[in-house]
């Protein structure tokens, strides 16, 4: 800040904001904001308020009422009442809660708590507190909501659902006449009649389409979504990562040492079990070698551990550094190493397994930051190493 | 060549990506954590039925701001509510904070949006201590009354100390490129 003292501007911008600005403070406010830097440190500190206010990046808590805010509350939400009833411009009703479990509240007209049959207008938002659940009927579509989520319904029956946070799934029937959107601060997401899933938070969008096909628009880009595909939209970065979710490419080899190729083909898992009868397609039951290569992708972040439980041998690597390196003959034994990944980019993977005699068995799974440890899903994989 | 027209779902688009920077300017007007909610949402919907009457030439974030303090001033004349300074002044500090958002070009706007992303890091940085006391103010929406209360501290201090840890948090987001420096 240029000739202003930067300590000096934050103290008026609290004092205004919590009502302490006095009639000299606030003469000392408008001479100051004469200054560019200091408007700009102003505008600064103001959004920081509203995302924090928002609850933007905050852990989601059961809130705790006081009987002053209760009494506050339930008379706004008389009033409210009495509005809608009274106001013939008042927002329609645009959606029914059909279940709840835990703390959901409507931000609308005061804050009140949902209960299931509870009816929203118009533009209401609703919060769900952490581990909470929620059930909407909008239109033609049934939303279910997870905890820590934020959304706005829309404006009108036809309109879009404005997700701020969190994670909703969203089952459209075909038949409806009304079929609603979501839109996120990255995307927007167009249905015909669908299941999907749809996760903010504050780095990207995460679109999991199970049934049917959605179209993903964004950063001006439109694309068709196919069922199986999971797709991350990360402002900044490439408009739309590919879809991932169709596994590792393996190649399978005679011998243990990875020397004679026998056949190549897509696997949707690292998780097996060739005791019996061999990885199939006349690989032998006995003394072989298989490669998977391709990339993996975490939809969040930071240091990743891999686990891999293996009989006989196997190697990991992640982006050409070995990772897990336990390639001796015996018993199923469990080894792990940790990466960094970075949250939506595709990092190469290769994973080499060896099978001696008897037991084959090879399962390999992670844990990260807020992913519990789970077999990695094939989700996660590509098989090329340029999805 | 002509740019492309944004269209209603782009212009809610950016409005959500950008509600952080609504909710900071309700709240300053309003200066009372319920009051700036109940806006919010009386705001969002605004927006969204609003939209498509939006010029898509103009500037959104004015547009924006221009109905959140219509909202207001409605909001203040049914509640006839005291002025925080003196009437007058009121007005006036209404009227320069207004033409200080209005300057925020598009890069800011961008540059906002991007260090939103990085506070949830942030806030993770910070000490537990330090990160309850801004879930009860910020969350809870507890006054520091309250607080203070619980804390042992006065209600002073906790404005001071959140004080403090706007700073803190506004000098990580510019530290780890979230603001320009």
């Amino acid at each position: 800040m240029s000739d202003l003292p930067e300590p000096e501007i934050d103290r008026l911008f609290a004092a205004w904001l919590d009502r302490r600005l006095d009639e000299a403070g606030a003469q000392r406010l408008l001479a100051l904001l004469d200054d560019p830097s200091a408007r700009r440190r102003w505008r600064e500190l103001s959004d920081l308020d509203g995302w924090l206010a928002e609850r933007h990046g905050m852990p989601t808590v059961r809130r705790r009422w006081p009987g002053r805010v209760l009494f506050v509350a339930g008379l706004a939400a008389a009033a409210v009442l009495a509005v809608v009833i009274l106001r013939p411009t008042s927002p329609p009703s645009i959606a029914v809660v059909a279940a709840i479990e835990g703390d959901v509240q409507r931000l609308y007209g005061g804050q009140t708590t949902l209960t299931v049959g509870a009816e929203l207008p118009a533009g209401a938002q609703v919060l769900l507190a952490d581990g909470a659940r929620a059930q909407l009927r909008v239109g033609g579509a049934i939303i279910d909501l997870l905890g820590g989520s934020r959304l706005t319904l829309p404006a009108i029956a036809a309109g879009d659902i404005a997700l701020h946070a969190g994670r909703i799934h969203v089952q459209v029937d075909p038949a409806a006449a009304i079929k609603p959107g979501v839109v996120t601060a990255h995307a927007l997401i167009k249905v015909t009649g669908t299941r999907f899933t749809v996760a903010v938070d504050a780095f990207g969008s995460d679109l999991l389409v199970d049934e049917g096909t959605v179209n993903l628009t964004a950063a001006g880009v439109t694309r068709a979504v196919p069922a199986g595909s999971r797709t991350r939209v990360i402002p900044g970065q490439t408009a739309l990562l590919a879809p991932i979710g169709s596994g590792l490419r393996g190649t399978y080899f005679a011998g243990m040492d990875f020397a004679t190729p026998l056949f190549t083909r897509d696997d949707p898992t690292v998780d097996l079990d060739w005791t019996d009868a061999g990885p199939g397609q006349g690989a032998p039951t006995t003394f072989y070698s298989v490669r998977w290569t391709g990339t993996v992708t975490a939809l969040s972040g930071g240091e990743w551990t891999f686990i891999a439980t293996a009989d006989d041998g196997v190697r990991v690597w992640i982006e050409e550094r070995l990772v897990i390196d336990r390639v001796r003959i015996g018993g199923a034994v469990t080894t792990s190493g940790t990466a960094t990944l970075v949250a939506g980019r595709a990092h190469r993977i290769r994973i080499d397994y060896s099978q001696h005699i008897q037991w084959a068995t090879l399962r390999l799974q992670w844990e990260g930051p807020g992913q519990a440890r789970c077999v990695v899903p094939t989700a996660a994989f590509h098989p090329s190493e340029h999805p | 060549m002509t740019t492309p027209v944004p269209g209603p779902a782009e212009l809610i688009q950016r409005f959500v990506a950008d509600r952080g920077h609504y909710y900071g300017f309700l709240r300053l007007l309003s200066g009372d954590d319920l009051v700036a909610e109940e806006l919010f949402q009386e705001l969002s919907l605004a927006v969204i039925e609003g939209v498509g009457r939006f010029r898509s030439d103009g500037d959104l974030g004015k547009w924006v701001r221009g109905i959140a303090r219509n909202l207001w001033r409605k909001h203040r004349a049914r509640r006839h509510r005291d002025a925080r300074v003196v009437p007058l002044l009121d007005e006036r500090i209404a009227e320069r904070l207004t033409a200080v958002y209005d300057e925020r070009d598009a890069a800011e706007e961008e540059a906002q949006v991007a260090a939103a992303r990085h506070l949830g890091r942030c806030l993770e940085a910070l000490g537990e201590r330090q990160r309850t006391l801004l879930a009860a103010r910020y969350h809870q929406r507890r006054s520091s009354q309250d607080i203070a209360a619980e804390r042992g501290m006065t209600p002073a201090s906790v404005d001071s100390t959140l004080y403090r840890l706007r700073g803190l948090l506004l000098d990580c987001i510019r530290r780890s490129g979230g603001l320009p420096a």
